[in-house]
């Protein structure tokens, strides 16, 4: 029963439950950093840290924390750990954290994080909230990579910077815009709304 | 659990938390801080070749920026090269704006590039004597943040050679476009900077650059646009480098490394 909850809790937000498909939250970062790969995918890892962490904290304190100031509680520790994401971006991958400049800061507001902290870890154990976290944070990256992918793919023709399009390939600029971000997150949850018809909302 | 709400405890709680959560950042902050200022540095580096538009390998930054850059400090005032290391212990390696005292600066008439009301006196330029051409560092006010960055101009007639930005807080996509490629090839091709008369003649227009002299400057970025107008006319002009760029012997005794 325990080790079913944690697999489901881990699992379920990357199709079944995920952050960005079905509740729709943390759109603008990924616009924002998803022209590149190597953004997405420092951008993924630096999530899951933060969600997966800031669950954890809040969720070891719960018992501790005031109701009336519990959101203030939640930014304090999720903007502590962002913090400590960006000097070490900053310290060890420069250039990326360059590219991604206010992106990695903005990671605070990301509804993701808040939202689980006040909607999940408040209420479960540490152990559970943790893994709450890196599932929710996987499931962010499951479509930042895969619109990162396409982008830079059909964009610059490239993938992690390496030519993979022939020299022939014109180029679509509009991938490297942020709308091209929304078609593309629209027609994931397309796809992943055709394979899974409960998560159709009613009209 | 029934004092959780209590006065008392809220205070308790949010006090610890804000230690713990302090210390966290503080100590990554100091921990982190010189492997960042050594990133930091090499970024200096990597956008002063690029500005000269020196190939190079992104592991070989530091070789193949001694072996084609040459460093030194300048006197703004009067525009001579400053051999001997000035009594604030300033020297082109180690250049810190914020340490500087009064008499170290000169307070501005008029601040139109908005770097504070006041310049130092000392500056730093960069060499690359097999092309002839100087970098100069450059700084000015956009619309939220200081742009700081370096062109690069030929040492014969002070056409452009390069421009960078390699700090700067402007919106991503709009303003922020001043690092864009678009952007910075403009100043790749030869534009004269400075007329006859010492004036600096290069403008950044608004749209559509319609004299030989013109950059095409950012749609979408009136104010951007604007600042990076400001401080090249004012770092080019004769508050900032005009007095080295009208001096005799810029590249006296200029090798690569030799003044490190």
């Amino acid at each position: 029963m325990a080790g079913n909850k944690a697999k489901d809790v881990l699992l379920d937000p990357v199709f079944k439950n995920n952050p960005i498909a079905l509740q729709v939250l943390g759109i603008c970062s990924a616009l924002a950093v998803t022209t590149k790969l190597d953004t997405s995918l420092t951008m993924c890892v630096a999530v899951i840290f933060v969600v997966a962490f800031s669950n954890l904290a809040v969720s070891l304190i719960r018992n501790y924390i005031p109701s009336s100031v519990r959101i203030i509680v939640q930014m304090t520790i999720i903007a502590s750990l962002v913090i400590l994401v960006d000097q070490v971006l900053k310290a060890y991958a420069f250039d990326v954290s360059k590219q991604m400049s206010v992106f990695v800061g903005l990671i605070i507001t990301n509804c993701i994080v808040m939202g689980r902290a006040e909607g999940f870890a408040m209420k479960n154990t540490p152990m559970v909230s943790f893994l709450d976290g890196i599932g929710n944070g996987l499931g962010y990256s499951f479509i930042l990579l895969t619109v990162g992918f396409f982008r830079e793919l059909f964009g610059s023709g490239k993938l992690l910077g390496m030519q993979v399009m022939p020299d022939a390939y014109p180029n679509n600029g509009l991938m490297l815009l942020a709308p091209s971000a929304f078609f593309l997150i629209g027609i994931i949850i397309w796809v992943i709304r055709t394979f899974r018809p409960e998560q159709i909302e009613e009209a | 659990m029934s004092n959780r709400d209590s006065v008392k405890n809220t205070f308790l709680v949010t006090g610890l938390l804000c230690i713990v959560c302090s210390v966290l950042v503080s100590g990554a902050a100091v921990g982190l801080k010189e492997k960042q200022d050594t990133n930091k540095e090499l970024d200096l580096k990597k956008n002063i070749l690029n500005v000269c538009g020196i190939p190079y390998d992104p592991e070989q930054v530091e070789q193949v920026f001694t072996d084609t850059i040459s460093v030194r400090l300048i006197n703004l005032t009067d525009g001579s090269a400053v051999t001997s290391t000035p009594e604030s212990g300033q020297t082109s390696s180690g250049f810190a704006l914020n340490k500087l005292t009064a008499s170290e600066k000169t307070e501005l008439f008029s601040d139109p590039a908005g770097i504070g009301g006041a310049r130092e006196n000392y500056a730093v330029v960069y060499l690359y004597p097999e092309k002839k051409q100087i970098i100069l560092p450059i700084r000015g006010k956009g619309l939220w943040s200081t742009l700081w960055g370096f062109i690069s101009i030929s040492d014969d007639d002070f056409t452009t050679r390069g421009i960078t930005f390699f700090q700067h807080g402007e919106t991503p996509g709009l303003g922020g476009e001043v690092d864009s490629a678009f952007f910075k090839d403009q100043f790749v091709a030869p534009k004269q900077t400075i007329g006859d008369d010492g004036q600096v003649i290069l403008n950044v227009t608004k749209s559509g650059a319609a004299g030989p002299n013109d950059i095409d400057g950012l749609a979408g970025a009136t104010i951007t646009t604007q600042g990076v107008d400001k401080l090249i006319k004012f770092w080019l002009g004769e508050n900032g480098f005009g007095n080295y760029l009208q001096s005799e012997d810029r590249f006296a005794e200029a090798s690569p490394s030799a003044s490190n």
